[in-house]
């Protein structure tokens, strides 16, 4: 007698697979679709963890493209605290899909927008990433033209990629009310106001999958083989404007990207789902691979997380990979300091 | 400066001056001695009038500190404008970066020099005045046809028209950096002046080193050295300055 359970791996069942192991011996847990070579050039975006992936990445020799690298006069914590090294652009943190497609739609028009820059003490924050020249600039015009450039850099990095890891943060968001725009934080925290300006968004699995379609629609006028590696970012959310409790709010938001990426996933031999976001959440961790905050993920957890990626990507690395001088790696990680940037923690500030 | 004083040494019979010249890097390595010296690292040093032996001068002994070039100059904000640009400018780099950006770079290129180090260390001695004059600009013959690397930032500075952004910029941190350390910023002299990046031909040509107390004539292509014409007329500057300052 045979039923569909019966064949199957141990990796199907959660005995086997799950409870007679520990958060450091899963096994089985990725399969990769698609190879990444070394020579593949490689963009990275997305909410806070996927700097991560990208840093690690770059330390094993992928080619991980840097359209803005910092400049020379900067020592490597001035460059990293400037934007500079953290993703493929100087982007900053992107949170949700609808504005990683939205900076794409910028990037190709040139748009700038005047109300995406807020005065603040007599400079000027670009509030699409506020975590970028955090002390902002001296004219209105000067933010526009510094912003410009960055956009023609972005245009740049998406016509010249053959991989691009997006990691999935946020499903809420702030939106301008005039003109739409999404942000990746509240801009009124910033001025610690209520200005009416802005109203707050949670994207609907609809919305998400429509604007990552569209994401990709767009990407592939220009790239028609790229392939697209997602990460849900196992981050829970800081802080809440839905009215549920955070809790609650963290796990409809990441159910939401979870599920869109199985969906992407599944649609597409070019999209890959790598599960970081099960790595560190499962039950089976206990809780292990978050700092004391229970929200940020420590190093043993990204360090396990990266493990089992590239355990299966990189089966087989190239000599001079393996090789690389430990102390040369030390240097690399401490250079780029592996506390992720992160925007969103602002909100912590405002928590009673 | 000290060719140039042998030429106009006999016109102010009321001032006597004293020369200390090194390589930049080693006058990095003055210090303060004894807490009433200024002492210069001993490699390459020329103390004229000659002090053998000696490596230091005692700012109690002098009326004002004369600093002329020492890498403090306009040079310092175009390696910057090499790659790096901002709004404002003309010519966009591969860098953009905010305007107080560039001045922070500048700035933290003209700190580091031997100048500013030489005046801070003269500061912790005495309060003295200090006069800085800059490294001149080079001279109008660089801009013509030829293949030097270095005068390729100038040359596209000028192409641009990035002449006045730039010196802004340099004025900006200079103006800064007078109030902290305390010294008098004395500028190239406008008679000197091809334009407002480049030095008239006439002070360049000639000009003269001196090396391990050896003369040594520059080449015809270096357009960075100044001849004591150029310095005569600093001096006259410097001089009437530090009478203002002194009241000597």
């Amino acid at each position: 007698m045979a039923n569909p359970y019966s064949n199957l791996p141990s990796k199907s069942f959660w005995k086997t697979a799950v409870s007679e192991k520990n958060a450091f011996n899963l096994e089985n847990l990725y399969e990769k679709k698609f190879e990444i070579g070394r020579a593949d050039r490689i963009a990275t975006a997305g909410s806070c963890f996927a700097q991560h992936v990208g840093t690690n990445l770059h330390l094993r020799g992928f080619n991980v493209v840097d359209v803005e690298p910092a400049p020379s006069y900067l020592s490597a914590a001035e460059a990293r605290d400037s934007g500079y090294g953290i993703y493929s652009a100087r982007y900053g943190n992107v949170y949700t899909v609808r504005q990683m497609l939205q900076l794409l739609t910028d990037a190709r028009s040139a748009t700038v927008r005047d109300e995406d820059f807020l005065l603040k003490n007599d400079r000027y924050i670009d509030l699409l990433r506020p975590g970028i020249e955090s002390a902002g600039y001296d004219s209105l015009e000067e933010a526009k033209y510094n912003r410009l450039s960055h956009l023609e850099h972005v245009v740049e990095l998406f016509s010249g990629i053959d991989v691009f890891v997006f990691t999935f943060g946020l499903t809420e968001a702030w939106i301008n009310k005039v003109s739409g725009t999404v942000y990746p934080i509240c801009p009124d925290t910033l001025t610690d106001t209520t200005s009416g300006n802005y109203r707050f968004h949670n994207f609907t699995y609809d919305e998400i999958i429509g604007d990552f379609r569209a994401l990709q629609a767009l990407l592939r006028q220009s790239l028609p083989e790229l392939r697209f590696l997602l990460t849900v970012s196992p981050v829970p959310l800081t802080a809440t404007a839905s009215k549920n409790h955070v809790l609650v709010a963290t796990t409809y938001s990441k159910a939401v990207l979870r599920a869109v990426c199985g969906a992407l996933e599944a649609e597409s031999a070019s999209v890959d789902y790598f599960p970081s976001f099960e790595v560190i959440t499962a039950s089976l961790t206990r809780g292990v691979f978050y700092e004391p905050n229970l929200r940020a993920v420590n190093p043993t957890g990204v360090s396990r997380a990266m493990a089992v990626f590239f355990g299966e990507l990189d089966r087989n690395p190239p000599a001079a990979a393996v090789g690389r001088p430990a102390a040369t790696a030390a240097e690399d990680a401490e250079a780029r300091k592996e506390e992720v940037v992160c925007e969103e923690i602002l909100l912590e500030a405002f928590a009673r | 400066m000290r060719l140039a004083w042998k030429r106009i040494a006999a016109d102010y019979p009321d001032v006597e001056s004293d020369f200390a010249g090194q390589p930049q890097k080693m006058l990095l390595n003055a210090a303060v001695l004894d807490e009433d010296k200024l002492q210069f690292d001993p490699f390459r040093l020329l103390l004229w009038p000659d002090r053998v032996g000696d490596n230091f001068i005692r700012p109690d002994d002098y009326d004002a500190l004369l600093i002329t070039a020492c890498s403090f100059g306009p040079l310092a904000v175009m390696n910057f404008y090499r790659d790096m640009s901002f709004f404002g400018l003309k010519r966009k780099a591969q860098h953009v970066i905010p305007r107080e950006r560039f001045i922070a770079a500048s700035r933290r290129a003209l700190n580091a020099t031997a100048a500013m180090h030489i005046c801070r260390t003269w500061r912790q001695l005495s309060t003295k005045p200090v006069v800085v004059i800059p490294n001149p600009l080079p001279s109008e013959t660089g801009f013509g046809e030829n293949d030097q690397p270095v005068m390729e930032i100038w040359k596209q500075c000028r192409a641009h028209g990035d002449e006045e952004a730039l010196l802004g910029v340099f004025a900006s941190v200079t103006a800064a950096f007078e109030t902290e350390f305390g010294f008098t910023f004395l500028p190239q002299a406008d008679i000197t002046r091809h334009g407002p990046i480049s030095t008239k031909p006439l002070y360049c040509e000639n000009a003269v080193s001196v090396l391990n107390r050896t003369e040594i004539s520059h080449a015809a292509d270096d357009y960075f050295h100044m001849n004591d014409i150029y310095g005569e007329v600093m001096w006259q500057a410097a001089i009437s300055k530090i009478r203002e300052l002194t009241g000597v």
